[in-house]
């Protein structure tokens, strides 16, 4: 049996990257020959193959193509009908075009397309549907025509690397100047809400008076130079520019000196199929203060605080409960542990990828 | 149960956070007063350009000039198709204004909106070049227009190729004197290789004897080996029969104890006869001492030992028959085990009211009578009495082997060493005995 992974962008930081080397790795020790196709790849070592060529390397009837769904692809869709063997679609979400309407037009068409495509997607037949969630299953189930055959398996990652990395030291000197932290990680993008976090942010450097940081690590993107200008055009208004600290395309030493000298992570994203940072948050002990939104409350479980409403004051008020009740940061930092360590660690991860693999290894 | 306790516990502690938020909103001032903390140097968002002349843009060359456009006004760099295509262009001979119109006027560019004066007419013009026929004489006209533009730009550019000319001519000497020094360089290196290469086959020379000299030596060692596991083998036998030789003589060592026993009882307490001789003479020995007087004896036989312990008195005694000191220990006498020399050497003066020692002859094979006698004198109290016996007993195997056994006891001199040594009262009690013995005593003090 020949293993083909399909993926439209393969890099190595991203999650969906990240979740496709984790699967080649597994089922490579597991003696099966596997190659990864894409269209492209940046800072991976490992060879890949042109995605047109996976038919003819893994499209027999013994064999087995896994495809993770993250953008519009139609040849992607083309090439999954091909296959004769078990195909995997892995679907990792589509950000809802509309997010992206006031800042782009080229993201908004490409989400579009690729929102549309969920339904083509669903509907291929294929022997296994995963979600990262049971958000992101929910999804494919609600585009698929009739009954598909699906499981959760959330993402492989390399929180364990991060764990082993050296951290940026003089980075965490610069941030352990007595003022508290709020972290955020992700990429800056408009589904991310880094502006309803710069409201909550604000809301706590006024109610509380205490000086604080607000640390943003996550890719900015120049197409989307109109959203992270009006990030900063609202810092600002508010006058929080100096309290603000940018991280573009963060290192992996830097990203973990962001956490481990950040008081609180913070998440005000609106839109989120899984999210990484909220297990990374747990793994290395940040406590976490989350809008309940898309697949968030599902991912967050009982280890951190989460709001339905995106009321900024109560977002303050949940980071300024965490500064100063002790007992509650200890309780939630275990609960994150405890979670991590018991559904997002990457051998539990691979043991559960293996029983959804029974049927067909 | 603990789920439910736990919920209970998350909706307290979110109403607390409501009350708090609601308190901290009425309390906050209405602008923001942040206190100012540290700024921290990393990488910050770049400040966005939105406006760029046609010179700045074009200032670049070919695939330089492609990225430069694109980060300027599309504001990422090109992929690999992008560069490509726009490189063929300029290849082909399209200006760079083109290039620059294609990306700003794109819908890509159009979004963005940067600001590029004057590059909209330009742009238009070359595309209107590019109309068959009107356009060829619409470019012909404009090159006529543009002609001593054209010309100055040509005598500008053959200024600069001469300058470039010259320039590159001194680069290419330069990288030439370089290309030399490494053509040096390679072939002294080479010479290191061919020396290299001829020292190795040198040390492969010395690899045959070295490895005949480590089959010999790993010949030896595996003979060796045999020979050590051979001593081995016969220093495994030689230990089973020491001890089994050992065994042998702890048993012979046994044997003979009880056969000196037997002797001893025989010689000592056979008969009635004997018995009465013995009484005898322990009543004699026994006059004039005190009650509870502390009274040693040493290898005398059980039967002497019963006789003295039926008396009043403070009994110690020393056997080194390790047979006979059993039965007393039987019999309730309290008795050690011992070597009688080391006891007597050992004990304090004059802590004794009585001696007795009814088989001399052992003793005075191993220490002179004299020596013995000024002993016998240190321990015993003014008062004190001996009784000395003799037995005719050979000597032992050690006795034997050391040349002592043929000595004889002499009872007269035994009685002046005795007198000498400030014995008085001297008494033969059965003097026609085949074991006689003396009783004497110490002068009392007065």
């Amino acid at each position: 049996m020949n293993v083909g992974i399909l993926i439209p962008v393969l890099t190595s930081k991203d999650a969906v990257g990240a979740d496709a080397l984790a699967m080649a790795s597994i089922l490579e020790d597991l003696g099966y020959e596997t190659r990864i196709f894409c269209l492209s790849s940046s800072g991976v070592e490992r060879k890949t193959w042109p995605a047109e060529e996976l038919t003819s390397f893994a499209g027999g009837p013994d064999d087995l193509v896994i495809y993770h769904f993250s953008t519009g692809w139609p040849a992607a869709v083309a090439i999954m009908k091909r296959c004769r063997g078990f195909r995997i679609v892995k679907y990792h979400n589509i950000t809802p075009a509309g997010f992206f309407k006031p800042y782009s037009a080229d993201y908004y068409g490409g989400c579009e397309k690729g929102r549309l495509e969920l339904a083509s997607i669903a509907n291929l037949g294929c022997e296994l549907y995963l979600g990262d969630s049971a958000y992101n299953l929910g999804e494919l189930v609600d585009g698929a025509r009739s009954q598909i055959n699906g499981d959760v398996l959330a993402p492989f990652h390399r929180v364990e690397e991060l764990i082993d990395a050296p951290a940026d030291a003089a980075l965490i000197d610069a941030l352990t100047d007595g003022a508290m932290n709020f972290l955020m990680v992700g990429r800056v993008a408009p589904n991310k809400g880094h502006l309803n976090l710069v409201e909550a942010f604000s809301a706590y450097v006024r109610g509380y008076a205490e000086p604080a940081r607000l640390i943003l690590v996550g890719k900015i993107d120049p197409r989307l130079d109109k959203y992270t200008e009006a990030i900063r055009r609202r810092l600002n208004e508010l006058g929080l520019e100096g309290n603000v600290l940018w991280i573009n395309g963060a290192s992996e030493a830097q990203l973990k000196a962001a956490y481990l000298s950040s008081h609180v992570f913070m998440l005000m994203s609106e839109h989120e199929g899984f999210c990484v940072p909220l297990i990374e948050s747990m793994a290395l002990g940040v406590p976490i203060v989350a809008h309940a939104s898309s697949a968030i409350p599902e991912t967050l479980g009982d280890a951190g605080i989460a709001w339905e409403e995106q009321d900024p004051w109560l977002y303050a008020a949940s980071a300024a409960r965490l500064f100063n009740d002790h007992e509650l940061r200890g309780d939630l930092l275990d609960c994150g542990r405890r979670r991590y360590r018991e559904q997002y660690s990457n051998e539990v991860l691979r043991k559960r990828f293996l029983g959804l693999l029974e049927p067909v290894l | 149960m603990k789920k439910a306790a736990n919920d209970q516990r998350a909706r307290q502690i979110k109403g607390e956070i409501r009350e708090d938020a609601e308190r901290a909103r009425r309390r906050a001032p209405t602008s923001p007063q942040p206190d100012p903390i540290a700024p921290i140097s990393t990488v910050q968002p770049k400040q966005v350009v939105d406006r760029f002349t046609i010179a700045e843009l074009s200032s670049a060359h070919y695939t330089e000039f492609v990225n430069h456009a694109f980060n300027a006004l599309l504001r990422h760099p090109p992929d690999s198709e992008g560069l490509e295509r726009h490189a063929r262009l300029l290849a082909r001979g399209h200006s760079k204004v083109e290039v620059l119109g294609n990306l700003r006027y794109a819908a890509e560019g159009r979004e963005i909106g940067v600001r590029v004066p004057w590059l909209l007419p330009r742009y238009l013009m070359t595309k209107i070049s590019a109309i068959p026929v009107l356009g060829y004489i619409f470019e012909w006209l404009m090159c006529l227009v543009g002609l001593p533009r054209i010309l100055r730009h040509q005598r500008a550019a053959d200024a600069y190729h001469a300058a470039r000319h010259f320039e590159l001519k001194r680069e290419l000497a330069d990288e030439r004197a370089a290309t030399s020094a490494l053509a040096r360089e390679v072939a002294h290196l080479k010479n290191l290789q061919a020396q290299s290469a001829l020292e190795l086959s040198q040390t492969s020379e010395r690899f045959p004897p070295l490895q005949q000299e480590l089959g010999k030596a790993s010949r030896d060692i595996g003979e060796l080996r045999h020979l050590v596991l051979s001593v081995n083998h016969w220093l495994a036998s030689l230990r089973q029969n020491l001890a089994a030789l050992e065994g042998t003589e702890a048993e012979q060592a046994h044997r003979n104890d009880g056969l000196d026993a037997e002797v001893s009882r025989r010689i000592l307490g056979d008969g009635n006869k004997d018995l009465a001789r013995m009484n005898h003479c322990a009543q004699l020995f026994f006059e004039g001492l005190p009650e509870q007087a502390e009274v040693l004896d040493i290898g005398s036989g059980l039967d002497w030992l019963q006789a003295l312990n039926a008396r009043n008195v403070k009994l110690g005694a020393i056997e080194a028959n390790s047979d006979i000191a059993e039965h007393a220990r039987n019999a309730g006498i309290q008795i050690a085990n011992a070597d009688p020399i080391n006891v007597l050497a050992r004990s304090a003066d004059h802590s004794l009211d009585a001696l007795s020692i009814l088989d001399l002859a052992p003793l005075l094979r191993r220490v002179p009578t004299m020596t013995l006698l000024e002993t016998i004198v240190r321990v015993l109290r003014p008062g004190g009495k001996v009784i000395l016996g003799f037995c005719e007993q050979h000597g032992s195997i050690i006795d034997h082997l050391e040349g002592r056994a043929s000595r004889t006891v002499d009872i007269s001199l035994i009685e002046q060493a005795l007198q000498v040594s400030g014995f008085v009262d001297l008494q033969r009690p059965s003097a026609e005995s085949d074991v006689p013995c003396i009783i004497a005593s110490l002068p009392r003090l007065h």
